[in-house]
């Protein structure tokens, strides 16, 4: 069987090529003043019916002495600024603990010697060359 | 068809088929059944974490390594665990085996307090608060920058507006300039329907269905296909995961700050400035010709997300006498994550930033 005639690599190249061709196609109606027009209209309908239904269900959780998303909102806000005043005390501490120890424990680690592979290469050929040289000197 | 198989002839292939067809059923069951493979397990320690900004520093796996420290700083609509998928499909892996000290600035979603978050914050806040924390970390008072498509773009700030700052090398992979030529984006936000003022300012943070429905737009064949690919191909275990590694990568993606919106929508989009030299952060007038470091840009040829001539400009904006361009084969992922980058990008990364990290 050849891969002309195999069911599985035809079925495979036709998916391929409707790919490449309803993504081409799309891209070209994308492009175009009327889909932009279309779906940034489509946009502001979405939007408005979403400020709409947020305002009446904010009357509704109210009536209910139920907590609005701007309510939750806010005391999210408010935890998040405690959390950035403990991260900041934080930083302070951990700064203060680094110049104690003179920053040596920050700084443990490899050590930062390495060289690329090819100067790495050329240093142990500049060394190899010069031996002989050493070698013969002391010969002499 | 492998020559192999041809020479096998028919009966080899129907064997084949009927082999598949079987694997695919039972590894179906398993892939319904399975959780969802672990990314990111590279060792590393969070070493600093502010509201959407986090900074990991990874483990070196290197008995010597380079004097400068690399960050990756990623795009703020996806995860940075794209860095590091796997072992053996892991950028992070791969430089800490080669010898960088690797620091990965991430992103979580912005909370509705930081909905008014700006470049400003990005680019004068969260990098140099980071590279201020790696030179803490490290005692070296020099940094290589890694920014990857939008990440590329705020390294790219950066380093424009800290043009005598501790920035020893920047590589941008994939990073727009020309943002005139990404044609998609620029019809989903036409200037004359898109209200975006209206957006930001009834959502606050822009949510993540919609900024991950503008990418799916921009091949709406593509997930439909992919689906169809991994059907045919469940009896692929090396397929399967890395499909699902990518797809979890990609559902993943992040909300964004109202305000970051607002502003990469009628600056960059709207007004092209970074292209046009009028871009203004903090007060401060962006000019790319201030950059003087080594600089290396990465272009993938089929990138759909970022168009090719969209990122095209940029080695000829930047003032570094020291600059490197290369045109990948791949698309915008493929570039800087899956096999293709661990044969194409990775070594040539590693090759060109070790020779300038000593």
């Amino acid at each position: 069987m050849t891969k002309a005639n195999d069911p599985a690599d035809l079925w495979r190249s036709w998916v391929s090529k409707m790919e490449r061709e309803i993504d081409s196609m799309s891209q070209k109606l994308m492009k175009t003043d009327e889909f932009a027009r279309t779906t940034h209209t489509l946009n502001d309908i979405r939007m408005s019916l979403r400020d709409a239904v947020g305002g009446v269900s904010t009357k509704n959780l109210e009536l209910f002495h139920m907590p609005s998303k701007e309510d939750i909102t806010d005391l999210g806000d408010r935890l998040a600024g405690i959390e950035r005043r403990l991260t900041m005390i934080e930083r302070i501490l951990t700064t203060l603990a680094s110049e104690k120890s003179g920053g040596a424990a920050a700084r443990s680690g490899p050590p930062r010697t390495k060289v690329p592979p090819k100067k790495a290469a050329k240093k142990a050929t500049k060394k190899t060359a010069a031996k002989p040289k050493k070698q013969s000197k002391d010969a002499s | 068809m492998t020559a192999v198989e041809e020479k096998d002839g028919t009966g080899a292939t129907i064997r084949r088929m009927v082999d598949r067809t079987i694997q695919r059923n039972i590894k179906g069951v398993q892939f319904l059944t399975s959780s969802p493979p672990t990314i990111g397990q590279t060792p590393k320690d969070v070493i600093a974490q502010r509201g959407t900004m986090k900074l990991y520093h990874y483990h070196p796996q290197s008995e010597e390594i380079y004097r400068v420290p690399v960050l990756l700083t990623m795009a703020t609509t996806n995860r940075a665990y794209v860095f590091d998928l796997a072992p053996g499909f892991s950028l992070v892996e791969f430089l800490l085996k080669h010898g960088f000290d690797v620091f990965v600035l991430d992103w979580d979603p912005p909370r509705s307090d930081e909905r008014g978050l700006r470049f400003e914050d990005y680019v004068l806040d969260f990098i140099p608060d980071c590279v201020e924390q790696i030179a803490e970390e490290t005692g070296v008072d020099e940094v290589s920058i890694i920014g990857y498509c939008m990440g590329g773009v705020l390294s790219l700030l950066y380093a424009a507006l800290h043009s005598d700052g501790p920035l020893k090398n920047l590589i941008c992979l994939t990073t727009p300039v020309d943002w005139s030529e990404m044609d998609l984006f620029q019809s989903f936000s036409h200037k004359k329907y898109f209200d975006v003022d209206r957006l930001v300012d009834s959502v606050g943070i822009v949510p993540a269905d919609m900024i991950m429905t503008a990418f799916d737009m921009l091949r709406p064949a593509n997930k439909p296909t992919a689906r169809i690919q991994l059907l045919d191909n469940l009896w692929n275990d090396d397929f399967v995961r890395s499909y699902r590694m990518f797809t979890r990568w990609q559902n993943e993606t992040l909300p964004l700050a109202g305000e970051y919106f607002r502003q990469t929508t009628k600056d960059l989009l709207w007004d092209n400035k970074l292209y046009n030299d009028t871009l203004t952060i903090g007060g401060q007038k962006v000019d790319l010709k201030k950059i003087k470091v080594p600089i290396m840009h990465a272009i993938a040829q089929h990138d759909h997300i970022v168009p090719f001539n969209a990122s095209k400009p940029l080695i000829s904006k930047v003032g570094s006498k020291d600059k490197t361009e290369i045109v990948l084969k791949g698309g915008h992922v493929s570039l800087i994550a899956g096999p293709n980058a661990v044969l194409r990008l990775w070594p040539t990364v590693d090759e060109w930033l070790g020779e300038r990290s000593v």
